[in-house]
């Protein structure tokens, strides 16, 4: 049964002339990890903001179709109820820190549902952890690096334990160092913990190889959905205003340079091309 | 400027007995020397002596946790209020038909002022020593609605991120030739006024950020929150807590009996 299930999905912002989600099916399994990509202001924020109920509850407007994840129903449910096993994290760190102290912010949501304290600082304890923050326990967030801080912002979502994550943008206020530890952290988190991860992105390179499937958005409905080796096979997706990863662009250069006839398999790793070259039969 | 507010209410860790004193002891001691410069009225050369001994205190726990040049601005900001007070005392001497320029008015101004100043800087005492945390706990133990209590903390925490905005403004705004340092204060205000809007707009977006982070973050979800700093007296706490009462309650005593 999958974790997420949305149906005929189609939402108008309050005040808005055109539908931001034009109908959208889409369904994501347990444990799968899905990249959510498109040009600017194609409806990836939208659709992710519907997972956890932010649209409607939180974004009034006009609302078709339905939305279930982990069996509730999203549009009939407050967000906090739902937030409890849908974890979300926006893109800018700063509006996303409320404490002062670091494991007071990983303890704020759980404060905020009551949990008792003995239960609390187990999983501070846990997160702080899970996260390698234990040394920064004690620092003011104020202080702390904007990779720090976004690490700190997930920190705290995790601490709710959810089943799932949705991810909006999570790098794109930050370095690409400190972006790329960020992303590995969250995949390798989602696989040991088999959680669900729905992660919107404009940097391709680091995620595309990591995850399960693409699911490419535009004008509010969905263009693709797939693995992601089968997005590139025919092209690096430009008709989507999609910066490329390198490793695709580099392999259809070449292919049409020297008149290869493309390989089934895309490679989307340094590591699958020179693969694909030393076994002689691309 | 922004920068220098922004360091003030940047409140650093440092290890020492007075940090660790639980806060609702310190808020305590901070009521009793606020009341004893108040108490302490008259003859003049008391209430002075009464005031240089609580500013004392206060100047020498906050040496103990480096924070003693916060004290010499608080003062520095509190410059307005005292001219406000010699004017207001010259005001009432002149009014009674006395002469403002004798000696009397000079040592009863002076003593309103220090005691202005020591009732003012007691309340550091509780304020430059505790962290954020310490702070809201101490508020949510007086009963204050967690609303409240929230509103506070959070300005704590994004009012330097605020200030560090205006100052970026501004800075980028001096680069393109906006002139901060006009005399002519019509102009001065209208850069200012120009500076301000995208920070205002910038402001507006953020709490909307912010507000849509705590509906995740599952704010208000029940009514009974729980909370991972509590405080708890150690002994230490008690002995503190009756010293300062016990000592408290002599200078009280000594003022009934003067
Ligand atoms: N709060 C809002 N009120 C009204 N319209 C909105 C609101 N948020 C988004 N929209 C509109 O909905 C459409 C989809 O926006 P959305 O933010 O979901 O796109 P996006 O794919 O996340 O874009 P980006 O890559 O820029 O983040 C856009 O046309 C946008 O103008
Ligand atoms: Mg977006």
């Amino acid at each position: 049964m999958p974790v997420i299930e949305v149906k005929g999905l189609r939402f108008r912002y309050e005040g808005s002339e055109s539908w931001s989600i034009d109908g959208v099916d889409f369904e994501v399994s347990e444990g799968e990890l899905v990249l959510v990509v498109g040009p600017t202001g194609s409806g990836k924020s939208t659709l992710l903001r519907a997972i956890v109920g932010l649209v409607p509850h939180f974004y009034k407007g006009e609302y078709h179709g339905s939305v279930r994840v982990c069996g509730i129903d999203v549009p009939n449910t407050p967000v906090h109820v739902v937030a409890t096993k849908v974890g979300m994290v926006f893109q800018n760190p700063e509006t996303q820190l409320f404490s002062t102290t670091v494991e007071a912010e990983i303890a704020f949501p759980l404060e905020n549902l009551g949990i008792p304290r003995s239960e609390m600082v187990v999983r501070v304890e846990e997160v702080l952890r899970a996260t390698g923050m234990t040394e920064l326990r004690k620092k003011n967030p104020a202080e702390l690096s904007g990779g720090q801080k976004q690490r700190l912002a997930i920190a705290s979502i995790l601490a709710m334990r959810p089943e799932v994550l949705v991810l909006d943008e999570p790098t794109s206020m930050l370095d690409p160092i400190s972006a790329s530890e960020i992303l590995e952290f969250v995949v390798r988190y989602c696989r040991s913990e088999r959680k669900t991860l729905v992660v919107s992105e404009h940097r391709l390179d680091l995620l595309v190889p990591l995850v399960d499937r693409m699911t490419v958005i535009k004008d509010g409905r969905i263009s693709f959905d797939g693995p992601p080796h089968e997005f590139f096979l025919h092209g690096t997706g430009e008709e989507f205003r999609i910066k490329p990863p390198r490793v695709p662009e580099i392999y259809h250069r070449v292919a049409a340079a020297v008149g290869l006839e493309r390989s089934v398999r895309v490679p989307l790793t340094a590591g699958q091309l020179v693969e694909l070259v030393s076994s002689g039969d691309p | 400027m922004a920068a220098n507010i922004a360091d003030l209410l940047r409140y650093r860790e440092v290890e020492s007995p007075l940090i660790r004193l639980d806060p609702r002891v310190k808020l305590l001691i901070a009521i009793y020397l606020f009341s004893t410069t108040l108490i302490f009225d008259r003859p003049f050369w008391l209430s002075i002596l009464v005031s240089t001994a609580v500013l004392f205190t206060v100047w020498l726990t906050l040496l103990s946790i480096g924070a003693s040049r916060r004290l010499l601005r608080t003062i520095r900001a509190l410059s307005f209020f005292l001219a406000f007070v010699v004017l207001l005392n010259a005001l009432g001497f002149v009014s009674q038909g006395l002469n403002p320029l004798t000696p009397e008015f000079v040592a009863i101004t002076s003593s309103q002022l220090m005691r202005f100043i020591a009732a003012i800087v007691s309340f550091s005492f509780f304020l430059l020593t505790v962290s954020p945390e310490a702070f809201a706990a101490t508020l949510r133990s007086l009963k204050l609605p967690y609303d409240y209590v929230f509103a506070m903390t959070a300005a704590i925490r994004f009012a330097p991120l605020f200030l560090e905005e205006i100052q970026e403004v501004i800075d980028s705004q001096r680069l393109r030739g906006v002139d901060y340092s006009t005399r002519n204060p019509i102009k001065r205000f209208r850069n200012y006024v120009r500076a301000f809007v995208p920070v205002v707009i910038n402001a507006l977006k953020r709490s909307f950020e912010m507000a849509e982070a705590l509906e995740v973050k599952c704010y208000g979800a029940v009514r009974d929150r729980t909370s991972f700093y509590v405080l708890r007296a150690k002994g230490s706490d008690v002995g503190v807590l009756v010293a300062s009462t016990a000592a408290f309650a002599t200078l009280v005593t000594l003022r009934l009996l003067l």
